[in-house]
């Protein structure tokens, strides 16, 4: 998953400065409605390192001489929703399909500093309002498939939460929202195409 | 043999690439009201000490209550802190930023409550 857009609309607040590239995995749980028509649950998660953020980046390049890590960077996603798609050729061996889901969405970013013991963890809430994606079902066998996909979401953040220590210092309202999305690559593994 | 050449070697550069190991750096705010005449060391001194935030979009909050009808709000981001006075006469707020922070700073001032009492605020870099 690669980040694009801005997490808030503060100065220099991209969704990539704060988090990495993001490898992950998306569930999915429903039933065709028609003979073309999929609806059905999804939830997924997704896990990181730190963003492209220089002070950050800089802190989290570990440069001791005790091979450890004094200062780890983490990142993730959760996500979960609806979706619908729309395939074009539901009988065949090789079926195209179009989707859209919509559902919220979770980030979070950590920094520990393992020498003075401080964990600093910032989370934000918001919706995903469209999550459109493309794909080729492959049908293997008669109840696998194997589909490649596209995807690409838009979404929102509107609550921001962090933490010291696994303490709450702050968890409020994000004053100037911003879109951001995601662009998905992935491979899916379909039971019963 | 030549595993443990291998493994030697590696070591060897692992531990020659390395600098001394280091911490997050830290920038802070000590802020401090007294009451105009107590001591700063008296116990009606009210204090606290926020540390800025290192991750974009985090915040800190921190509240500091003067008596029953004045307060100073403290919010600090990775680039700055803003005080804020509430139930206050004269000064509502100030902003400070991490590179003042950072170069050392110090101010202090005075506001009084609504109810009438009068407070001495100190603001520094270094916390007590």
């Amino acid at each position: 998953m690669v980040p694009v857009g801005d997490a808030s609309g503060a100065p220099g607040d991209a969704l990539h400065q704060r988090y990495s590239d993001q490898f992950g995995m998306l569930l999915g749980l429903g039933a065709k409605v028609s003979e073309a028509i999929y609806v059905g649950t999804y939830f997924g998660g997704s896990f990181g390192t730190n963003g492209g953020d220089t002070r950050v980046d800089r802190a989290c390049t570990d440069r001791d001489d005790n091979l450890q890590n004094d200062i780890s960077c983490g990142s993730g996603t959760l996500r979960a929703g609806l979706e619908l798609e729309y395939h074009f050729q539901p009988a065949a061996r090789v079926d195209p399909w179009l989707g859209y889901g919509i559902g919220p969405e979770f980030a979070t970013q950590s920094i520990t500093d393992h020498v003075r013991a401080v964990d600093e963890t910032t989370s934000v809430t918001g919706w995903e309002y469209a999550r459109l994606a493309g794909g080729i079902n492959f049908r293997l066998a008669r109840a696998v498939g194997l589909a490649p996909t596209l995807e690409g979401s838009l979404g929102q953040f509107n609550t921001s939460r962090t933490e010291l220590n696994s303490v709450k210092v702050h968890d409020a309202a994000i004053p100037d929202r911003a879109l951001h999305g995601w662009i998905t690559v992935g491979l899916r593994l379909i039971l019963f195409p | 043999m030549r595993l443990r050449t291998r493994t030697l070697i590696l070591v060897t550069v692992l531990a020659c690439a390395c600098t001394n190991p280091t911490g997050l750096p830290h920038s802070r705010l000590w802020f401090q009201a007294t009451p105009s005449g107590a001591s700063s060391a008296s116990t009606a001194a009210r204090s606290t000490c926020t540390e800025l935030p290192e991750l974009l979009g985090s915040v800190i909050d921190d509240a500091v209550s003067l008596d029953s009808g004045a307060s100073a709000a403290i919010s600090a981001s990775r680039d700055a802190v803003s005080l804020r006075f509430s139930g206050t006469a004269g000064l509502e707020k100030r902003d400070i930023t991490r590179t003042q922070l950072d170069a050392g700073y110090a101010d202090s001032f005075q506001v009084r409550s609504s109810a009438g009492q009068a407070y001495d605020i100190s603001l520094s870099s270094t916390c007590k």
